[in-house]
């Protein structure tokens, strides 16, 4: 496999340069003829061979004159060739002010929360629509506009459930003391008093897993950029790293009173 | 005019192809260098992205192979080599367009 970019870009530059690939990656997706991965490495080496003799770092016009010579993704192959399910996508947004897409993806969420039994399988089915709905603009390098308010209730709704998996499933089992068998292992074990004890259990368990997460998250950037797209563009490292230190401060606290409360 | 250029685009993609071919025909070459010699076409003006799809499509129908090679500027280059069904499929195209050319050419003299 060939190495990414490796020249020094501004931030602007980089984020523009991320949003590229991710557009080549996307128009690409499902042609039988082409392999999009190979396409967005031949991008990578072209954007490097041309900016090759240019000063670092390399700012976003400067780099925006390459990309604009590369042009846009989703106009390099011709609509024939798009697989069958992508024909529909485009065809459903197919003039520049159109809200279909939009409406649809809004339609099916306000339907899911009607409806009983078969609501969340709507809701659930909102976010993919919400999501081609977005990646259909971005390669027409259209804005979103004020289609937001009827896309985005839907991103943020799933995008917060998995925020709150991520952070606090590993904690559930702990948290799940609340149940009397459970609470009467716990008590024969954890000194007293057991609120605090066991809190400061909670708080360490939830600080080893923050910390561990932290820096999964700064390893693993790019897929909190597309799990979370288009609100994430802009994690890095350091926000990763953030997690990992407040899950560190409260795993430290939670110990040293754990281990207090343990000495009597 | 809107027929010209809608003319003009439809000409390009039909030849595009042949043009790659023609250029990693020559000789061994560098998947940037296709962009730079294409560049030199005057007439040929395209989205240089347009070329990465067709040469991947080129590599999966057989027509060129690639191989990767450290380079001393920068990272692996990727180098385009034509196929021997590729040297065929290449050779029944110039000879297409060459008739395509005499014919349109002779049109064109008895026209005047």
């Amino acid at each position: 496999m060939m190495a990414p970019v490796m020249l020094t870009l501004t931030n602007d530059a980089q984020s523009n340069l991320e949003r590229y690939l991710r557009r080549v990656k996307a128009a690409l997706r499902g042609y039988p003829s082409v392999d999009a991965d190979e396409v967005e490495r031949d991008i990578r080496g072209h954007i490097e061979a041309e900016l090759a003799d240019s000063p670092a770092p390399i700012t976003a016009p400067r780099l925006g004159n390459v990309l604009e010579r590369l042009g846009s993704p989703n106009q390099w192959v011709p609509f024939d060739e798009l697989p069958a399910w992508r024909k529909v996508l485009v065809r459903l947004s197919a003039g520049p002010e159109d809200w279909r897409l939009a409406y649809a993806t809004f339609a099916l969420l306000v339907t899911g929360l009607l409806l009983g039994p078969l609501g969340p399988v709507l809701i659930l089915a909102s976010v993919p629509v919400a999501r081609a709905t977005l990646a259909l603009l971005d390669e027409r390098d259209e804005p979103v506009g004020a289609r937001r308010w009827l896309v985005y209730p839907s991103l943020v709704a799933a995008y917060f459930v998995i925020a709150l998996v991520l952070f606090f499933l590993p904690v559930a089992p702990v948290a799940a003391a609340a149940d009397p068998s459970v609470r009467a292992g716990l008590l024969a074990w954890l000194p007293a008093p057991f609120w605090l004890s066991y809190s400061s259990l909670v708080a360490l368990v939830a600080g080893i897993w923050w910390t561990t997460l932290g820096l999964l998250l700064t390893r693993f950037r790019h897929a909190v950029i597309y799990v979370f797209w288009p609100f994430a563009d802009r994690f890095d490292r350091r926000h990763g790293m953030r997690v990992a230190y407040a899950g560190l401060t409260v795993a430290t606290i939670a110990g040293i009173v754990l281990a207090a409360v343990a000495r009597g | 005019m809107d027929v010209n250029d809608n003319w003009t685009t439809q000409l390009r993609k039909g030849v595009l192809e042949l043009c790659i071919l023609n250029v990693v025909g020559r000789a061994r070459v560098y998947g940037y260098d296709i962009v730079k010699q294409l560049r030199d076409v005057d007439a040929l003006v395209v989205r240089e992205g347009t070329i990465y799809p067709i040469l991947s499509r080129l590599r999966r129908d057989g027509l060129v192979h690639t191989t990767l090679e450290e380079s001393p500027e920068g990272p692996a280059r990727k180098y385009y080599e034509m196929t021997e069904r590729g040297e065929q499929l290449l050779a029944e195209m110039n000879a297409y367009w060459d008739g395509l050319t005499r014919g349109i050419d002779g049109l064109r003299r008895e026209t005047r």
